[in-house]
């Protein structure tokens, strides 16, 4: 329930044990190196030379990643194999990883091999295009039984080309017979945009009658390679189009059964990927001639292992608090309930070192309120279910793995919240029996229909969003007394106790007692009297008048953010209410099969989308709420993730000692 | 003639319109996030989340139409009920908060869910921002849905 506490390592090595205990450091995956920039310069440092051959290093792995990379995502296109729902690593022992690995030549290879045939199908892709294109030009001139390449005779020249449709023929012909008595044009086809025209001329005119066509918008038409007749042609080129076809799908069909490689290609991709961090990792070190430096944070808990580590290199190091103006890097640390809400956390931004995490306080309001929007048992079922065999089946990893476990609590408080307020699936039992069997069977709410009584569930619900925002801040007291500030937590945050206990009180105190109407009021005044007496305790001259004001004036802000829970109120009825449009609609068919079938239809159409629109609205508003009303009270952002120097691999998970890292 | 059931009816048509902002605000976010997935086609589904925001308010005017049906017997198969001038009023009065916010506010809220599929363009990994920035205006709608709900079933009809 809390940040990790971190420490700072400094580290001086011998050269020779640089590399090893880079690797090892890698596979502890629990040390974040610091960039050399916050190292005081030395003077008999050696580390441009080593840095430039790092980088270029780095940059030739790079292209080799780049490339396996591309040979994968061209093996999964043509193989035909679906890409599963979503993406998970195997898992690997190192040593199988190893054996692999002494194949390295062959894979690489392999990688070759498919990106070759990949080339030759981008050729053929090209070639095609290029022949459609011709295709496409010699097609108009089917009419015209001349050799398309024949441009001339002895005496005479032959022009093909197309005017604008909007060019009237007759008259064109007329200006091109002033010109030149003896020439000859003639329209061949025409289509929507274009007329194709021939046009003879005897050699010494031909200027004269195409500048009179240029005149029209005339564009002459080449067919470079192609011999013979346009039926010829085009008969050609459809032939030479299918032979390309049939080499494209052998190229398709080659990669695909080369489907086979990608185990391998995949060890490859991750193996570049750890070789190319350890060579990033060595542009953070420090170097002398037979030594270097490393500074970096380690997880106060890691440190043990790491003494075992360096000592093992025979290293000189040392662990250190961090300093005023350190930022330590920020990693969260919960009960493994609590844990797959962090990613609610880290979506708002990490807390910032040294202040609180919010995780373990939020997380059952999270589920809690979840439940109370969604609130359909049926929907609750569903989603629980649908989570559970996502978990199991799946090894899932990461956000993806935190997020679906959030969702599977999520779904258990759905069916708790929604037995209490009676939907399941809406009033589905109700209709359906009313609909088939001709009497009404219903699901009693445990505790009540909101749409019975919605005026209690309203109460209900700004009651916990009071008790929601009191714990916020009652953290951000806490933070005041501890860092010493301990006026400030009652001149700022009591107060308001006071104000909202008191006003809840005086306001609607006369349902309970009469009793409570006259200290509830006592208890306001008092707390406003505070508020406005302090608020401009910090301030100078009439600050100190405004300031109190100003403070008081805050009423409007705890207001809203009160009244703002009533949405709890509002998107629990939405999901109840259209759950039973759905239900209405199923209904209207009757009783016997045809009914029956109109019924099953709605039910499944209809809860599935009213399932996906309200989980959404769930969970935006749920978020909404932490973020605005809870985190607003006490939250400071803007902690910098922890992001260890480790196997960042992608396909492959490395088995064996996987206990060294924080996190899962 | 009017009678008091006309103007329920009028009520839940009201009501309803607020489907013509959601219509509005889908579109113009859905105009965004096809800009957004001509650039990566894989982002189509996160941006369908996000199109998916300015939608609620249509619903919101169902649901307060569908109450307004329930109220004055639609569906009850023994026909609508009689209602006064005041009553049809009453319900009527009941359909306005979600029709004229429902609209307005699912128009603007496109336009924030429009900003938050560019935001998710540039910096997928900020998306959950851009999803509070639209949701930030939803609230609003939810009050609206709130004051028309309390007013149908408190209206003593």
């Amino acid at each position: 329930m809390s940040i990790v506490k971190m420490e700072k390592v400094s580290v001086i090595g011998m050269d020779s044990v640089k590399n090893s205990l880079l690797a090892e450091l890698m596979d502890m995956e629990s040390v974040q190196l610091r960039s050399p920039s916050e190292f005081a310069p030395g003077e008999e440092l050696t580390a441009e030379g080593e840095a430039a051959r790092s980088a270029e290093k780095v940059a030739e792995l790079e292209s080799r990643i780049n490339d396996a990379e591309l040979a994968l995502s061209v093996l999964g296109k043509y193989s035909g194999a679906k890409s599963p729902l979503f993406s998970t690593r195997r898992i690997l022992h190192r040593d199988d990883l190893a054996q692999v690995m002494e194949e390295r030549r062959k894979i690489e290879g392999d990688v070759d091999t498919v990106l070759g045939i990949n080339l030759m199908l981008h050729r053929l892709r090209e070639k095609k295009n290029k022949r459609m294109t011709e295709l496409a030009a010699v097609r108009p001139w089917m009419g015209y039984d001349l050799p398309l390449e024949l441009t001339e005779t002895k005496r005479c020249d032959i022009t093909l080309g197309v005017i604008p449709s909007a060019v009237d023929m007759n008259s064109l012909t007329e200006e091109v017979l002033k010109k030149s008595e003896r020439a000859d044009l003639r329209e061949v086809n025409r289509d929507k945009d274009l007329i194709y025209v021939a046009m003879f001329t005897l050699k010494e005119e031909t200027e004269e009658a195409l500048e009179v066509l240029r005149q029209s918008g005339f564009m002459e038409s080449k067919f470079a390679g192609l011999h013979g007749t346009a039926a010829q042609c085009e008969e050609f080129i459809e032939k030479s189009i299918e032979k390309l076809d049939v080499g494209i799908s052998k190229a398709e069909k080659d990669i695909g059964a080369k489907y086979g490689y990608r185990e391998g290609i995949e060890c490859l991709h991750d193996q570049l990927v750890m070789e190319r961090d350890r060579e990033r990792a060595r542009e953070n070190l420090l170097n002398t001639e037979r030594t270097f430096a490393l500074e970096g944070w380690i997880p106060e808990v890691c440190i043990k292992k790491a003494v075992r580590v360096l000592s093992k290199y025979g290293c000189w190091f040392e662990f250190t608090d961090p300093e005023e103006g350190d930022e330590p890097p920020v990693v969260l640390k919960n009960r493994s309930m609590v844990y797959p809400f962090e990613s609610i956390t880290e979506m708002y931004s990490l807390p910032a070192y040294g202040t609180v995490d919010p995780t373990g306080v939020m997380a059952p309001f999270y589920a809690v309120f979840f439940g109370m929007m969604l609130s359909d048992a049926g929907y609750g079922v569903v989603l629980t279910l649908a989570t559970y065999v996502i978990l199991k089946k799946f090894n899932l990893e990461g956000m993806t793995y935190r997020m679906m476990k959030m969702f599977f609590y999520c779904g258990i408080s759905t069916v708790f919240w929604g037995a209490m307020f009676g939907g399941w699936f809406g009033d589905f039992v109700t209709v359906a029996s009313r609909t088939f069997l001709g009497r009404e069977i219903t699901v009693d709410p445990v505790w009540f229909n909101p749409l019975d009584d919605p005026i209690t569930l309203l109460v209900f619900s700004i009651a916990l969003g009071i008790v929601h925002l009191f714990i916020g801040m009652g953290i951000q007291a806490a933070e005041l007394i501890k860092s010493g500030h301990k006026w400030d937590a009652v001149f700022d945050i009591f107060s308001w106790y006071m104000v909202i206990t008191g006003a809840v009180m005086w306001l609607g105190g006369s349902q309970v007692s009469q009793t409570l109407v006259k200290p509830g009021m006592y208890i306001t005044i008092a707390g406003a009297a505070i508020l406005l007496l302090t608020g401009g305790r910090k301030k100078k001259g009439i600050g100190k008048i405004t300031g109190g004001l100003g403070a008081l004036y805050n009423v409007t802000s705890y207001a809203s953010d009160i009244l703002s829970y009533s949405r709890l109120l509002a998107l629990g009825l939405a999901t109840g209410v259209i759950a039973q449009v759905v239900n209405t609609v199923g209904s209207l068919g009757g009783g016997g099969i045809k009914g029956a079938i109109i019924m099953v239809l709605a039910f499944f159409i209809g809860h599935t989308f009213n399932l996906a629109i309200n989980a959404l609205g769930a969970f935006v508003h749920t978020s909404r709420l932490q973020y605005i009303e809870f985190f607003g009270k006490f939250y400071e952002d803007g902690g910098e993730e922890f992001t260890p120097l480790r196997r960042n691999t992608k396909y492959i998970k490395l088995s064996e000692d996987t206990d060294g890292g924080v996190r899962k | 003639m009017i009678s008091g059931t006309a103007l329920a009816l009028f009520g839940a048509a009201a009501a309803a319109l607020a489907g013509v902002g959601s219509a509005m605000g889908v579109g113009i976010a859905g105009q965004a996030a096809a800009g957004v997935v001509a650039e990566d086609p894989k982002k189509y589904g996160k941006t369908l989340i996000l199109q998916a925001l300015p939608g609620t308010q249509g619903i919101y005017g169902l649901i307060v139409a569908f109450l307004i049906f329930m109220k004055i017997g639609m569906f009850g198969g023994g026909g609508m009920v009689d209602l006064t001038i005041t009553e049809g009023l009453y319900i009527f009065a009941s359909g306005l908060p979600i029709c004229i916010v429902g609209i307005w506010s699912a128009i603007a809220q496109g336009k924030a869910a429009a900003a938050g599929i560019m935001l998710l363009g540039k910096r997928p990994d900020q998306m959950a921002k851009g999803i509070i920035y639209a949701a930030m205006v939803e609230t609003y709608a939810i009050f609206a849905l709130l004051v028309s709900l309390l007013m149908l079933l408190f209206s003593g009809v």
